[in-house]
């Protein structure tokens, strides 16, 4: 699954520690998430969201909208 | 309490029961040579490494419940590896013993150093290395 959580984080100028301590999380994982290699469960995600005021979906994209969308 | 803090009481824990089971290895060896009687000091003095092994698994389970859901993620992958690895091992060895009286037999007691070797080779060398939790 494909996420703007680097764009998102570079934007407010915060380290992979910084968000990572807001989210109660480690950097380690802060990067897992980013990199793609660990989604996150659905709590997770909405702490994410409500932390960059954004809707889960433009955060988080498993490539299905699009693909629904053109069909 | 913040992640940091969990890894480092997960370290400490585990390390701190590894070597108090070493050491109560070294001295239980020492005093009892398998055929000695069943007292209560012996049979006390036999358990005695066993508990400090309750400690790592509880310091093991106490890491797993806190730690954040992607390093748990990924160590409990590390350790399902583990286990599945360790059950193919003494499934398939036990079930040679059954049939070849002259195998060696694999005392039960080894089940528990294998699972937690094949844990850190796979926390070590899979997706788990990157989590900070080898």
């Amino acid at each position: 699954m494909h996420n703007r959580l680097k764009e998102l984080r570079a934007e407010h100028g915060w380290s992979q520690a910084a968000l990572g301590d807001q989210l109660d999380i480690s950097r380690q994982s802060v990067n897992a998430i980013e990199t793609g290699r660990y989604d996150p469960s659905l709590p997770l995600a909405f702490k994410i969201a409500r932390l960059f005021g954004e809707p889960i979906e433009s955060i988080f994209d498993d490539g299905d909208a699009v693909v629904k969308a053109a069909g | 309490m913040s992640q940091t803090t969990i890894r480092k009481r997960y370290r400490r824990n585990v390390l701190g029961a590894g070597a108090g089971y070493i050491g109560a290895v070294a001295g239980v060896s020492t005093q009892l040579d398998g055929g000695d009687p069943i007292t209560a000091l012996n049979v006390g003095l036999a358990l005695l490494p066993g508990l400090f092994i309750l400690g790592m698994v509880y310091a093991m389970w106490v890491y797993i419940r806190d730690v954040d859901e992607a390093a748990r993620h990924f160590m409990v992958n590390a350790m399902m590896s583990a286990l599945f690895v360790t059950l193919a091992l003494s499934g398939v060895w036990g079930l040679a013993e059954l049939f070849l009286d002259d195998l060696s037999k694999l005392p039960v007691f080894f089940v528990f150093p294998i699972v937690m070797g094949m844990f850190g080779v796979f926390t070590a060398f899979g997706p788990a290395r990157t989590m900070g939790c080898a």
